[in-house]
């Protein structure tokens, strides 16, 4: 039962994979699915994760029926959305390493100047302050 | 169709739905639970049906699906084309019969 618990766990996250977009909507149609899945165990308590996959379809076939009947404007308009959030992210990465190479740089040739530098002379100034000035 | 036909007699809920269309049709149907599951998200999705959570235990809710005037409707209109559809062929299949007799 624990092993079945377990194979059912990673089915769950091999469908997620497989699906194009998750949000709010595809996990309550894996919600919905998994109960479909509680409803067959109830029915058959001997069965085995493998005819759990072969009766409800593998993480593919899970995952393609979903895409064939999600509303195709919702789905471009999310597919649309997750390519926008990976640019954004693939730019702040860019712009991050850029910053981060900038700076070392920068730091580097910093310290390789202060390296260079020769300390000639040395000035110091011994002020006297008259005591009855206080 | 199907689905709707049976959430046309009473609600349901989608594995039952899956589970009535092998048994009714002695097992001649076996659709696959997914593509039950995605017809039915569809027929949610366009108002034609509708759900609501049901207890089952003390833990587990049970989704259960209703038939909306909209998806019986729809049902008519489906039921039309396919028996007209059916009728089609069957003049088809028929007149070529006949032509090869």
């Amino acid at each position: 039962m624990e092993t079945n618990e377990k194979s059912l766990l990673q089915y769950r996250k091999d469908i997620k994979l497989m699906l194009p977009i998750y949000g709010k909507k595809e996990k309550q149609y894996l919600d919905k699915l998994f109960n479909g899945i509680e409803d067959y165990i109830e029915d058959h308590p001997d069965v085995t994760s493998n005819q759990i996959i072969d009766k409800f379809g593998s993480p593919k076939d899970v995952a393609g029926s979903y895409i064939m009947s999600v509303d195709q404007d919702y789905l471009l308009k999310n597919l649309r959305k997750n390519a926008i959030i990976k640019k954004g992210i693939c730019l702040i990465a860019t712009i991050l390493i850029i910053f981060c190479v900038s700076v070392s740089s920068i730091m580097y040739f910093t310290y390789l100047d202060a390296k260079n530098y020769n300390i000639d002379s040395i000035e110091t100034t011994i002020e006297y302050i008259d005591p009855e000035d206080f | 169709m199907l689905i709707l036909t049976f959430l046309k007699k009473q609600d349901f809920y989608a594995y039952e739905i899956a589970k009535s269309i092998t048994e009714y049709s002695d097992e001649a149907l076996n659709i696959s639970q997914n593509t039950i599951y995605a017809i039915i998200y569809r027929l949610v999705d366009n108002g034609y049906i509708s759900e609501y959570s049901k207890l089952v235990g003390r833990r587990r809710t049970r989704v259960y699906y209703h038939l909306e005037p909209s998806g019986a409707d729809y049902l008519m209109q489906l039921e039309n084309n396919y028996f007209s559809a059916v009728s089609a062929v069957q003049k088809i299949h028929k007149t070529l019969y006949e032509e090869d007799t």
